[in-house]
């Protein structure tokens, strides 16, 4: 019935750069949500009335993602959400390979010890997540932990070329949704890759990392 | 782990809970898709699954805008197929049960939200013995369209009340298929908060819910049926007229000539980021109800409040209801500043105004009381910005506190089964809030029992307030009274002592309000129309 005091009181009055970087960031989570299926049209007016902005802010933020690869836009054909081809889709995975290998190389050189407990305990809850069973909660803990390796390598222009990958939304695409998860496997390279990082291993981590993001590419329906 | 449990939905598969003793079961439909034709079609039995259904995720959330959905955090698809349930249950409830029910209904003004939120998970009440069941409804332009053409397909001629229809349905399903996880079809509590204790309010006026559900809790949603403060809610209904009216336009606006039209709409196109107001609606304040709200449509919903408890009409259910210090317009003190350099804030659907400058403060009552503005400036004395901002809040506690024990009278004088009613003070850390408030929806992870580590810097007060809060909502569900062994006593409301349970800062009954602005708040809503 009412919103909540922090809610959208504070909202009304904000620039509108504040805006256009809200409606980037709000289209940005719907498109990786998987909530529209790829190669799906959207209008400028369903964005306009969707987000709450005007035409022009809505522009923006569509030029954005659109250089970001998020969705396309050509003429005629208006702005579309993203659908890979096989093609485009290894290309994207074998760059995500060469990128997170070396995050975890630099990782195991300068993750805290505070990062390194933190990692652990993702990796605990992932345990607890398979043994109950609980895809959910080993997908949130194995994103979680990808996440966590990325900030250990304290490494910003490769941490900031890995968040421009469109992997997310490659795996949405070529899940293969008849196979079992977690992959068989996929909890022991987690525990390899910390195990490189932990005994402060740079060519292990590299080498641990790297064969887990490939076997997980292998697992996708490339066809 | 417990062996598959029967449903109409299917044979379905839980998981273990974080706790072993718990076993969840995420995403079973209770409904059929409604998608297609069944778009605005009152809820559809549910398909059978083929052989085992393994409920270990949770179902999309209903189309909303993802302003709304990005703000709740979670990594989950927007889908029109979103009619699921989700049960957390002791994992030997089937052979030791039955145990009572609890049904969580969220909030988010009737146009955001997901039973699958975090801040709902049922694993830790479950552990005090109960079956906890959240769920997904219709929110926005899905739940609650009408226009003539929907009203002339139905049986009844009726439309609009699909959001709330999704709640009765889900009942039913609760009715038929809880026993078979351990639940007592005879002890189910309706429990909501927000505009989801405003659809516990009209669940317990809808003939249709009558007996489905035996106790009701109600957080931040009673309130007297003349206080003008419930008009800007998303709970001030609409008639279905005026609902039908605004439907048309609706429809026209996003290019239908026609329901065939409006059915053949990708589901984005009826997902609306600023959520349209009703303008027509005077509450006395600049705060309007969002458009899409129930409708008193003769059928689902036969009459208002004031029309259903003159009457005796409700369903005849044990009933839990109660405010926050900080809602409503009341902010803590230490934010009056901020508040200040912000500005006045545009007028937003189902929000209240919030006033902190003297010259804001004392226009607003007269606009509010007009006559009597001139008492109110009397009873809420201000000279300066300051003292505004303290008076504005006293006010707006007090106007909540009041209403709901107004609203007590007008309920208990035909009920039969006792009420309780609280005002809920102790300031949460969740959300990130910055300083601690006990804002509107603050309790909610108190109610749950729900600390998690990860979701704020809990304390172990927190804990301490979450445990006994928690044990009064277990005892109320499972008895009708949430008093029980170790916990200060809950008065059940009485119309003859103006007080009300204070849960938070302190658990024990404090007086409504000072007799003078009691009077005074009476005798103004005996001005305002019943609603």
């Amino acid at each position: 019935m009412e919103q909540s005091s922090d809610g959208g009181v504070a909202n009304e009055s904000r620039t509108s750069a504040t805006r256009s970087s809200q409606a980037y960031e709000e289209l940005r989570s719907l498109l990786l949500s998987g909530s529209i299926e790829p190669d799906t049209r959207l209008t400028e007016a369903d964005l306009t009335r969707m987000f709450g902005v005007s035409r022009s802010t809505m522009r923006a933020v569509l030029a954005r993602l659109t250089q970001e690869g998020y969705v396309t836009s050509e003429v005629n054909r208006g702005v579309r959400t993203r659908s890979f081809s096989p093609d485009e889709a290894r290309d994207i995975l074998e760059a995500r390979e060469t990128l997170e290998a070396a995050l975890a190389g630099w990782a195991a050189e300068r993750a805290t010890e505070e990062e390194i407990d933190e990692l652990r305990a993702t990796l605990e809850a992932m345990a607890d997540a398979r043994s109950r069973d609980d895809q959910a909660a080993y997908s949130q803990g194995n994103r979680l932990f990808h996440q966590q390796v990325k900030a250990a390598a304290h490494q910003f222009t490769l941490a900031r070329a890995y968040d421009t990958l469109l992997y997310p939304l490659v795996m949405r695409q070529y899940r293969n949704l008849s196979a079992h998860h977690p992959r068989a496997g996929s909890y022991e390279e987690h525990q390899a890759i910390l195990l490189a990082i932990v005994t402060r291993n740079p060519e292990a981590a590299r080498a641990a990392m790297g064969h887990h993001v490939a076997t997980a590419r292998h697992a996708l329906v490339l066809k | 782990m417990s062996a598959p449990v029967e449903t109409e939905s299917g044979l379905i598969d839980g998981i273990s809970g974080r706790d072993r003793s718990i076993t969840v079961y995420r995403g079973i439909p209770y409904a059929a898709p409604p998608v297609g034709p069944l778009r605005w079609r009152p809820p559809e039995p549910p398909v059978r699954a083929e052989g085992v259904l393994r409920a270990g995720s949770f179902a999309p959330m209903c189309p909303q805008s993802p302003r709304d959905a990005s703000r709740a955090g979670i990594d989950l698809p927007m889908s029109e197929d979103c009619l699921y349930l989700n049960v957390w249950a002791p994992a030997d409830a089937a052979r030791t049960g039955p145990l009572p029910v609890l049904v969580w209904i969220y909030g988010g003004g009737f146009r955001a939200g997901t039973g699958a939120h975090p801040r709902y998970d049922g694993e830790s009440l479950a552990r005090h013995g109960l079956i906890v069941v959240t769920f997904n409804y219709r929110l926005g332009a899905f739940g609650f369209l009408a226009t003539p053409e929907l009203s002339a397909e139905s049986a009844q001629g009726v439309s609009g009340n699909y959001g709330i229809l999704d709640s009765i349905a889900l009942l039913r399903w609760v009715r038929d298929n809880i026993a078979a996880f351990g639940g007592d079809p005879g002890r189910v509590t309706v429990a909501g908060q927000s505009a989801g204790a405003g659809t516990v309010n009209f669940l317990a006026m809808s003939p249709l819910a009558k007996g489905l559900f035996h106790r009701a809790i109600a957080q931040s949603h009673a309130r007297h049926s003349r206080d003008p403060e419930l008009r800007y809610l998303a709970t001030s209904y609409r008639t279905l007229a005026d609902a039908e009216q605004a439907g048309q336009t609706y429809a026209r606006e996003h290019g239908a000539r026609s329901l065939a039209d409006l059915r053949a709409l990708p589901w984005q196109k009826l997902v609306d980021g600023r959520p349209a107001f009703d303008t027509g609606v005077d509450s006395g304040s600049t705060g309007k109800p969002p458009l899409f709200r129930p409708v008193v449509d003769g059928y689902v919903l036969p009459h208002g409040y004031s029309g259903t408890y003159t009457e005796g009409r409700q369903n005849d259910v044990a009933y839990l209801a109660g405010n926050n210090l900080d809602e409503s317009g009341a902010v803590p003190e230490s934010t009056f500043a901020e508040y200040r350099v912000r500005g006045a804030a545009a007028p937003n659907a189902g929000a209240p105004p919030i006033h902190v400058t003297l010259d804001a403060f004392v226009a607003a009552a007269r606009h509010k009381f007009g006559p009597m503005a001139e008492e109110f400036l009397r009873l809420y004395p201000a000279g300066s910005d300051d003292e505004a901002a303290r008076a504005s809040n006293t006010a707006v506690r007090d106007n909540s506190r009041i209403s709901t024990y107004l609203w007590g009278t007008e309920w208990t004088a035909r009920a039969t089964r006792p009420a309780y009613t609280y005002f809920w003070t102790h300031p949460s850390p969740a959300q990130g809030q910055q300083p601690r408030r006990a804002s509107h929806s603050s309790e909610i992870e108190f109610v749950f029992d729900n600390l998690d580590p990860g979701s704020a810097a809990w304390t172990d007060e927190d804990r301490e307030v979450a445990a006994t809060v928690s044990a009064y909502w277990a005892n109320f569900a499972a008895t009708g009274d949430p008093n029980g062994p170790g916990l200060p006593h809950w008065p059940p409301y009485a119309a003859a002592v103006p007080v009300v349970m204070e849960l938070g800062a302190r658990f024990a009954p404090i007086p409504i309000a000072d007799p003078a602005r009691l009077d005074f708040w009476k005798r103004f809503f005996g001005t305002q129309q019943p609603w």
